[in-house]
């Protein structure tokens, strides 16, 4: 279970979305819950995503029926990404405790999209997502208060206004293995470049490696 | 820095019910020696003290009060391994946490958590262990602890930030660490609340009254500054419950082992790691039976230890009924994610994918589930309609070329999207929206009721079409991008000249 924390404009949807477009590209299904009614299938597929492996389920408004329906979806076996994009508050209690458990028995990733302030405890990967870095601030087995950083480019760069080479690259990220620095106080982080890749790059072309 | 204090209320009788449940409700107590003397009652249930029962009672006063009181010997080994589950509850959610003294316990609040939210998640972290806790969350360790003592009815407290000594100022004197003449003194002098002593000039105070040394005026002012002595868990993780009846059978026993597993590994975890070797203990009758469970790698999960336990078991008969169940883990080791491969998958069954949406749909109605296909359409909420879930791959028609594996699937565009399909969530309706003055950078926008400056501001691009119908569509489309981050995709409607949100790009 992983959690995609971002305010509005964040891109922590675009992020989600990323990874659908990849699962769906090699015939995996998709679920996306849609809490918030706001999904719009014309730019998720300009993201790569196949729609026709896309399930968007639009359940009533509240967070027990996003979780019964994430729940549903995971207990079919047939959905190994299952989206759930919240409206607002956390998924916590007795609903989050076994949607983890339904979605742990069926070997899904699960993804929540929430607003920065609604961190659930279910969640064992917690990204906060800005529009020029991702933070992995808690995961896996790292120990709690580890962080890293990872650039990305926003889907902003997607905007049709934009010239068209910058809707390339949506998501792109330090390469493997780098440290990555915390941001000096009142600027934004400078994204990290192994030795090896500035010499190479001439120190110019660290967003250029896609995400592993 | 925000503090947050969890005070476990009896801690010494949760300590005892946590390992035998149905002392739960009765009338029971805890007997210790103090300086060699006789043994007396240091704690008591609810129902003892309805009886008679007070602490500092003998066992022969508690009896002759209630004769129907269960007197327990106190558990000093049993109350270590109770702060240290405690301890390490806090640890899966904070980097420091300070286990005081019995009962009490400190984490740091993370940077950027809400105080209240996180001492919410610590206290169902204790539940989920056998212990209840009340929160205290303020700048400092005393006015956190404090907090918790203040208002025992709620189970969280916040102190706002800079507000310690306010919250502090009409609080009772007994709060403070002060020696008993030394209260009785300033009760005397007309001292009574904490305010009363913070306002005291400090040198007739004096700075070390209390035992521990510690500035007890510092502590009524809120600025108590000892720091979080890291807790480091060293004692091996063991748990134990005892059992009102004795149990023969194999499905009871696994049904009350769970717990015990899902405490040790929570505890476990806790520690960022797992449990490599799990020690479990079936007493009964004089007599013991011992399960070492080794999975073949660390583990945090007590559903594979339990079924590790059952195939145990299930090869062996005991010869004793069990009254005490024990859960040590004797070893542990790494925890490691374990990488679940999305990619490389069986193809989806498409009976288990029709009968998902079936039951999606029973739950939330017949349009709750589908999928989307686009819609050659310019008026961006119409450029995409519903329809069935039907993942399988289209029929090939005969004389046709078979598509290439990696082509693209039908429904995404080959060509770059239109204006607007950037914009990953789409309000439809469109929203109105305001603007102070002419749309443009240095603007305001009212959307929602939240005023936002305009930063950047690209368009106008022109829609227009649908003049043959009753609802032609003329919009100029912008992009505007807020003070606060937002992104978002506007419309002027040229039918009544107003702005709307249209999209956001996220």
């Amino acid at each position: 279970v992983a959690e995609l924390l971002g305010a509005r404009s964040s891109g922590k949807a675009a992020l989600a979305l990323q990874a659908a477009a990849r699962i769906t590209k090699v015939g995996q299904l998709v679920a996306w819950i849609d809490s918030r009614r706001e999904l719009y299938p014309p730019a998720v597929a300009a993201l790569g995503v196949d729609l026709r492996r896309l399930l968007i389920v639009r359940p009533p408004a509240g967070m027990i029926t996003a979780a019964r329906a994430a729940e549903i979806v995971a207990q079919s076996r047939a959905f190994p990404f299952i989206v759930i994009d919240l409206a607002e508050g956390r998924l916590e209690g007795n609903a989050g405790a076994r949607l983890r458990q339904v979605a742990h028995d069926a070997n899904a990733a699960l993804v929540l999209l929430a607003m920065p302030h609604a961190v659930s405890s279910i969640a064992q990967v917690r990204i906060e997502v800005s529009p020029r870095q991702a933070i992995l601030v808690r995961g896996g087995a790292a120990p709690a208060g580890a962080r890293a950083r990872v650039p990305w480019i926003p889907p902003r760069d997607l905007s049709p206004f934009r010239p068209p080479e910058r809707r390339v690259a949506l998501l792109q990220a330090a390469p493997a293995g780098t440290v990555l620095p915390r941001p000096r106080q009142g600027g934004p982080a400078s994204p990290p470049e192994s030795d090896e890749r500035r010499r190479a790059t001439g120190g110019a072309a660290s967003r250029s490696a896609v995400l592993r | 820095m925000r503090i947050a204090c969890f005070t476990l209320p009896g801690f010494l009788l949760q300590v005892h019910a946590r390992s035998a449940p149905h002392l739960v409700g009765t009338s029971f107590g805890v007997l210790a020696e103090t300086e060699g003397k006789v043994a007396r009652v240091v704690a008591c249930s609810r129902r003892a003290r309805e009886e008679g029962v007070k602490e500092g009672m003998t066992a022969t006063q508690a009896r002759a009060v209630a004769p129907r009181v269960t007197l327990i010997d106190a558990q000093p080994a049993a109350y270590r391994q109770g702060m240290q589950a405690a301890g390490e509850a806090l640890l899966a959610s904070s980097v420091t946490v300070d286990v005081d003294q019995l009962g009490t316990a400190y984490a740091l609040v993370p940077p950027r958590a809400s105080g209240h939210s996180f001492a919410e998640r610590a206290i169902e972290a204790l539940r989920r262990l056998g212990l209840m806790a009340r929160a205290g969350v303020a700048d400092d360790r005393f006015t956190a602890w404090a907090a918790t003592q203040a208002t025992p009815h709620e189970q969280v407290r916040v102190v706002a930030h800079g507000g310690s000594a306010a919250f502090l100022r009409p609080l009772p004197l007994s709060l403070l660490p002060l020696d008993g003449d030394v209260r009785r003194t300033l009760a005397l002098l007309g001292v009574r609340t904490v305010g009363d002593f913070a306002a005291l000039p400090p040198p007739s105070v004096g700075r070390r009254w209390s035992e521990t040394a510690v500035d007890v005026q510092a502590l009524a002012r809120g600025e108590d500054r000892r720091p979080l002595c890291a807790f480091v868990p060293e004692e091996t993780i063991q748990e134990r419950l005892e059992l009102e009846e004795e149990i023969a059978e194999l499905e009871p026993l696994l049904f009350l082992t769970r717990p015990l597993l899902d405490r040790a590994c929570q505890r476990v975890v806790g520690r960022g790691r797992a449990a490599a070797r799990v020690l479990v203990t079936l007493r009964g009758e004089g007599k013991a039976t011992e399960a070492l469970l080794a999975p073949s790698r660390p583990t945090p999960s007590s559903r594979l230890l339990l079924d590790l336990l059952r195939a145990h078991l299930a090869e062996r008969i005991l010869d004793h009924p069990v009254q005490a169940l024990e859960a040590a883990v004797t070893e542990e080791g790494r925890l490691e994610a374990q990488e679940l491969d999305l990619l490389d998958r069986a193809a989806p069954s498409p009976d288990a994918v029709d009968r998902t949406v079936a039951r999606l749909r029973a739950a939330f109605g017949e349009g709750a589930a589908f999928a989307a296909v686009l819609e050659d359409r310019y008026r961006p909420e119409a450029a995409w309609s519903l329809t069935s879930f039907d993942p399988s791959p289209p029929r090939r028609r005969r004389g046709r070329a078979t598509p290439r594996p990696d082509a693209l699937p039908p429904t995404a565009p080959a060509e770059l999207p239109r204006a607007g399909q950037a914009a990953l969530r789409l309000l439809d309706p469109p929203t109105p929206a305001d603007v102070d003055g002419q749309l443009a950078r240095g603007a305001t926008l009212v959307m929602d009721g939240h005023r936002h400056a305009v930063t950047e501001l690209s368009g106008p691009s022109r829609l227009e079409g649908e003049w043959w119908t009753d609802a032609p569509l003329g919009r100029d489309y912008y992009e505007v991008e807020t003070e606060d981050g937002g992104h978002y995709w506007l419309f002027r409607n040229h039918v009544d000249g107003r702005i709307y949100l249209q999209g956001i790009f996220d």
